[in-house]
């Protein structure tokens, strides 16, 4: 699975103890530091400005270089010219965990295929409302995680169909299930179910037939839901900005999704012979 | 096998709780109790004596970080396991140097679980 960090895979794989897992963390963190904390060391700017840009930072979704130039704090010379040193500075977890030893080249390269075997999402494939949305990389990174823990645990193929611009009618014997994660902005994101799919991908799930047990097959949809979104903010590794996920609320009364639908969308995706649509709401 | 492990498992979802259950007991160890909040999780503890707990991050009211310092503070020694599915450097860093023994992302397989319990040892085998 390839959202998740690469220093988890090596932990849960025995190959990494958590002493080494901190460690290398924290050798990262050296490695990469954030534009500001460059900004500051360069002597572009100081601890002040560059609280100030952080402040503004929160409110907007622009990055830490852009917000500089808009704010008159840096020109675009020193922007461009920390970028050049983040890059030249630049480590990767791999390179650190094999600079102290714990791993050597060849198994780097062995884990690192492993890990990475299935790819991220491709752009190509979503729709070009998505490509301009301001949460496009949350949006993506979670539909990323949506496939790939579809083939991981329920064993279900899954494909995304379309972004759909009118509500779609709720399907028959459907559950709603929503969650929400708190990115700089709200994001509240759930299914919208057919029964016949949940109890299959709780079956699957669970390892046991749960189909005439209701509160266990939703219990653990639900709970897919809250995997996804865990893995899908994951990989956002947006350090500076707080996220964090809110449990599972069981069905979302209805008149929430039609009042909250201005500001949301559905994505109509589909599992076998099943349809099913997954839709983000932010605030 | 080493000595039988004695295990609270602490979820806010019922079926990660028949999860972690099944995998705990497939691996020749025993389930004590659960709990399904941070709260519930802390008063269990000190009921139940567990020799480790297996703790969900996201949970309503108490959630997983504020119970492992929680744990952690009250006793030491206290064995945590966290089982999340949040897996971000940040929370895997927060936890480790709050003191818990291993981290488990979800979806978690048998053989994570089994990885995550080895690094648990029974104070009693310890002295033996």
């Amino acid at each position: 699975m390839s959202n998740q960090f690469f220093g988890q895979y090596l932990l849960e794989k025995g190959l990494l103890n958590t002493q080494q897992l901190l460690t290398s963390i924290g050798l990262q963190k050296e490695a990469n530091p954030p534009l500001g904390e460059l900004a500051i060391r360069e002597g572009f700017i100081d601890e002040i400005a560059a609280s100030k840009i952080n402040a503004e930072q929160q409110r907007t979704d622009m990055r830490f270089g852009e917000l500089a130039v808009s704010m008159g704090l840096m020109t675009e010379e020193q922007v461009s010219l920390l970028f050049h040193t983040q890059k030249e500075i630049k480590k990767f977890f791999g390179e650190i965990v094999v600079e102290q030893g714990y791993l050597t080249e060849s198994q780097l390269q062995q884990h690192l295929d492993a890990h990475g075997k299935l790819k991220k999402l491709s752009l190509d494939h979503i729709d070009s409302s998505i490509k301009e949305h301001i949460y496009c990389r949350q949006i993506t990174d979670t539909l990323d995680a949506i496939i790939k823990n579809f083939m991981r645990i329920p064993k279900i193929h899954v494909q995304v169909a379309q972004v759909e611009q009118t509500k779609p009618a709720l399907l028959n014997d459907s559950v709603i299930i929503s969650q929400t994660t708190h990115l700089p902005e709200s994001v509240k994101i759930g299914w919208v179910m057919q029964r016949p799919l949940m109890k299959q991908l709780a079956t699957n799930f669970l390892g046991m037939d749960v189909s005439d047990q209701e509160e266990l097959y939703i219990d653990a949809t639900s709970e897919f839901l809250n995997i996804i979104l865990g893995n899908a903010l994951a990989s956002q590794r947006e350090g500076e900005k707080e996220t964090r996920l809110e449990p599972p609320l069981l069905e979302l009364p209805e008149e929430d999704i039609h009042r909250d639908y201005e500001q949301g969308f559905y994505l109509s995706m589909s599992a076998g012979q099943d349809n099913f649509s997954v839709f983000f709401m932010y605030n | 096998m080493t000595n039988p492990l004695q295990v609270l498992i602490v979820d806010d979802s019922l079926s990660m709780r028949v999860i972690a259950k099944s995998f705990v007991t497939k691996l020749g160890h025993e389930v004590v109790g659960d709990a399904a909040d941070g709260k519930e999780a802390v008063r269990k503890y000190f009921e139940l004596k567990p020799d480790v707990v297996m703790l969900d991050l996201v949970m309503p009211r108490f959630d997983g970080k504020k119970t492992l310092v929680k744990l952690r503070e009250l006793d030491p020694e206290a064995n945590v396991i966290i089982c999340s599915s949040l897996g971000s450097e940040g929370d895997i860093e927060f936890c480790l140097t709050n003191g818990a023994k291993f981290y488990l992302q979800k979806p978690f397989e048998i053989t994570g679980v089994e990885n995550a319990l080895a690094q648990i040892t029974r104070p009693l085998e310890s002295q033996t």
